[in-house]
């Protein structure tokens, strides 16, 4: 006790009477457009990450809109009086449409917003590698614009975003911006490789004394679990494109059969990639809902350890399942029927995910912010997007829709009423913490409903087309198949979904302008990043709370309120 | 072009199967999604609720029980995907498999030729004999396309360098279509087959003469005629 009391003494000697080393940096890299070129803290990355991401979420949303416009009823010419032309740049618009929003929209925003949270969440400082991290993101418009600059150079990559070949051999895609579409895939795949690296590095070696791998908040165990898919995965990517590239520029023989490749190769490369690939663009939803449901239901999470491990098996199943995109491709019978076997299987830890989310909000006391109702949303409509996948692993089945609209059907219910709806949770929750202000709620409520009404109709009836048979990737259709009216629908529903996207936008600027007037922790939430100021401090906290629990914030929170109780109550 | 309105025993089959994903899928879905409509409404928060609910953790046997009823379902559709995929892919299983036709189908930017047994070609219609099975050697010329007809065959692709087989028969004479559904360049809208079941005095003059035979359309009731 004495000598304690001696030590506090001379520290406070020492902090009074020695200097304090100021480092003054030659320019001022917090400020202005420099301190933005230049920063490597994780925070203003992220920022960085989700602007770029949202402008291209838009921008493969007005590619949307006009694939709409053109299918909107039969024997359209929307592009072009010549049809040759017509189809030309309709695929070229599909095409960047389909790579925009998951190369450079779903599977970045998540490294955005892993980017913010993983490091908050986890109680550290920055990120393991914040050089690196920089370098991810910036590859991310370096990608984009070598991708798009296809369309200065007489057409871009327009082989749909699985660009299989021979499709996208020289001879049958001559337009160099099919090699662009290759090489801003390639600066695109760097970008995850790294991120995917760096997340792994800072979950394993940055976490806060008393944190645990099973204290880890759901949405970390999701980033944990992408980054590992992510560089696993993306290699294979890298690779079977890279051989089209060479296939292409220097007459290698990979995959054209008159000169001994295979033409099934590719696939089989890039479906290893691809599935895991979808598992990339939804767990980080799943990690996100699995945070807003329990905050926002007053409720722990339901099953924490399986809701992790049903994760792993996901990522697991998920390199087993990719030949239920090959079920046509004449690969035999038993080798289509394991894979359906494994597809079908990959449906149970999934059903676990929904059963558990649904017994957190069991008993409950659920409270529908903008958040919780993108949530819910997201658990209907993946649900949907879910159950439609089934049909597609049956072989019998898959053999009357696949390639047809059913197949777009059921992307969008997984990717849109999934992905994307879990994206919105996440900006109206996390919003306060990034800027300090909220979204406006009334607003906020109009682009959840529009959004869900829109999408709705937009994509249900893509079912029904899909079983009247209308295939994918068609620029037109004659009228006699009743394809119309329900084409018609589907592209009113985009526009109702391009207006829930401008609520959106308006919400954003006219919360920006309002007054910072978030508090640190204004849904009550449990993980760390609600333990520090909205929005953080540079260096996120002054001091880390101590973790003794899943929800250390909640904690803080009772032990704060129990001390208040007991000075306000004087025994 | 709707599964729905086929034709013949390949359809049927696909079309058994779909239907008891539907009906599974349907219960199980409509389930789901009635609890977590209800648990919307029912929880949400009212002005007398306590601070904090009761704070559940987990129940292993619940847990234990979503895990192993949807895996008891999925399988179940499994089995019966795979019975069907046997009969599907392999025209052996057919009972009148020893009376089947072989027609060979190339697939080319922007259009399916067929060769007959005797060697005649068409380009954009092929011909079968009715209540025949037909097995059909699928390849392509060019890039990879896939012969959709859904109403009599559904699908299987058209890869360059490999043959692949399927094979469909048609109950009734009719006219269906099909379309190729695996992205093959800029005419792949276009690439469509018209699918013309006959009599079999009729295929022979058909298929024998090169001669034309004018056909009505199938009948369909469910959706307004069969694929026009």
């Amino acid at each position: 006790m004495h000598q304690e009391r001696r030590f506090r003494l001379l520290m406070a000697v020492i902090d009074a009477t020695l200097p304090r080393a100021v480092v003054r940096p030659r320019i001022d890299k917090t400020k202005g457009v420099m301190g933005w070129l230049t920063t490597v803290d994780h925070k203003r990355i992220a920022i960085m990450y989700l602007y770029t991401t949202v402008f291209f979420f838009l921008v493969g949303g007005i590619l949307a809109l006009l694939i709409r416009i053109q299918l909107a009823e039969p024997n359209n010419s929307f592009f072009s009086s010549n049809p040759v032309a017509n189809a030309q740049i309709y695929n070229q618009i599909f095409t960047m449409h389909g790579t925009t929003m998951i190369f450079l929209w779903i599977i970045p925003v998540w490294a955005g917003f892993g980017n913010y949270f993983v490091p908050l969440m986890i109680g550290a400082r920055d990120m393991a590698f914040p050089r690196v991290n920089a370098l991810s993101y910036w590859l991310i418009p370096a990608g984009g614009l070598v991708m798009y600059s296809g369309f200065l150079f007489g057409g871009t990559g327009d082989a749909g975003w699985t660009g299989y070949v021979p499709l996208t051999e020289k001879l049958y895609s001559p337009q160099v911006g099919q090699d662009l579409w290759i090489l801003g895939l390639h600066l695109l795949g760097i970008s995850s490789m790294l991120g995917g690296i760096n997340f792994l590095v800072t979950i394993h070696n940055l976490r806060a004394p008393g944190m645990t791998w099973f204290r880890l908040p759901l949405f970390v165990w999701s980033m944990e679990i992408t980054s590992a898919l992510v560089v696993l995965a993306s290699p294979f990517l890298a690779g079977a494109l890279l051989m089209v590239l060479l296939d292409r520029q220097l007459g290698t023989c990979f995959f054209d059969p008159s000169c001994g490749g295979n033409a099934l190769l590719y696939q089989l490369l890039f479906w290893f990639y691809s599935h895991p690939a979808v598992y990339i663009m939804i767990l980080p939803s799943f990690g996100l809902i699995s945070e807003v449901i329990p905050v926002f239901s007053r409720k722990p999470i339901f099953g924490y350890r399986a809701m992790a491990y049903s994760m792993a098996a996901i990522a697991v199943l998920g390199f087993l399942v990719f030949i239920h995109h090959m079920f046509m491709t004449g690969l035999p019978t038993a080798v289509t029927m394991t894979f359906s076997a494994t597809s079908m299987i990959i449906g149970v830890p999934t059903g676990v995910k929904i059963f558990n989310w649904l017994a957190t909000m069991w008993g409950g006391s659920i409270r529908f912010d903008t958040p919780m109702l993108f949530a819910a949303g997201f658990l209907v409509m993946f649900l949907i997007g879910g159950i439609d996948g089934v049909y597609l692993g049956s072989v019998p089945v898959d053999s009357i829709l696949h390639g047809t609209y059913w197949v777009v059907a059921h992307i969008h219910y997984v990717l849109f009423g999934g992905s994307v709806f879990g994206v919105f949770a996440g900006m109206y929750y996390w919003f306060p913490k990034v800027t300090g202000r909220f979204l406006s709620e009334r607003l906020g409520k109009l682009h959840f409903w529009l959004m869900l009404i829109g999408m709705n109709l937009a994509f249900m009836p893509m079912h029904v087309l899909g079983l009247l048979g209308m295939p994918r990737r068609i620029a037109t259709y004659p009228g006699g198949d009743g394809w119309g009216p329900w084409n018609s629908v589907s592209t009113f529903g985009a526009f109702v979904v391009a207006i829930s996207i401008t609520v959106f936008l308006i919400n954003f600027v006219v919360s920006m302008r309002a007054p910072k007037t978030a508090p640190d922790d204004p849904w009550e939430g449990n993980s760390l990043e609600w333990a520090t100021t909205s929005p953080p401090p540079p260096h996120n906290f002054d001091v880390v709370p101590e973790v003794r629990s899943l929800r250390p914030v909640r904690d803080l929170r009772r032990a704060r309120r129990a001390a208040t109780a007991e000075s306000a109550s004087p025994a | 072009m709707s599964p729905f309105c086929g034709s013949g025993p390949v359809n049927g089959t696909e079309l058994t199967v779909y239907t008891a994903i539907f009906w599974g899928s349907v219960a199980l879905g409509s389930f789901v999604a009635a609890m977590l409509v209800f648990s919307f409404f029912r929880f949400r928060r009212r002005s007398d609720d306590e601070p904090e609910p009761v704070q559940v953790h987990g129940n292993s046997r619940l847990e234990l029980t979503w895990t192993a009823v949807p895996f008891v379902v999925l399988f179940g559709l499994f089995i019966l995907s795979a019975v069907s995929l046997f009969f599907v892919n392999n025209v052996s299983a057919s009972p009148k498999a020893a009376s089947q036709v072989q027609d060979k189908v190339l697939g080319e930017q922007f259009a399916w030729v067929v060769t007959y047994p005797n060697g005649q070609q068409t380009v954009g219609t092929l011909y079968l004999p009715v209540g025949t099975p037909v097995n059909l050697s699928i390849t392509s010329k060019d890039v990879i396309h896939s012969l959709f007809i859904p109403e009599l065959l559904g699908q299987k692709n058209a890869v360059p360098g490999q043959v692949n087989t399927a094979w469909l028969e048609a109950d009734q004479p009719g006219v269906w279509y099909g379309q190729c559904t695996e992205l093959c360049g800029y005419g792949h809208y276009s690439m469509r087959i018209e699918v013309v079941a006959l009599n079999y005095p009729d295929y022979n003059a058909c298929v024998n003469t090169g001669k034309t035979i004018v056909t009505t359309s199938a009948s369909c009731t469910k959706s307004g005629g069969s694929g026009s």
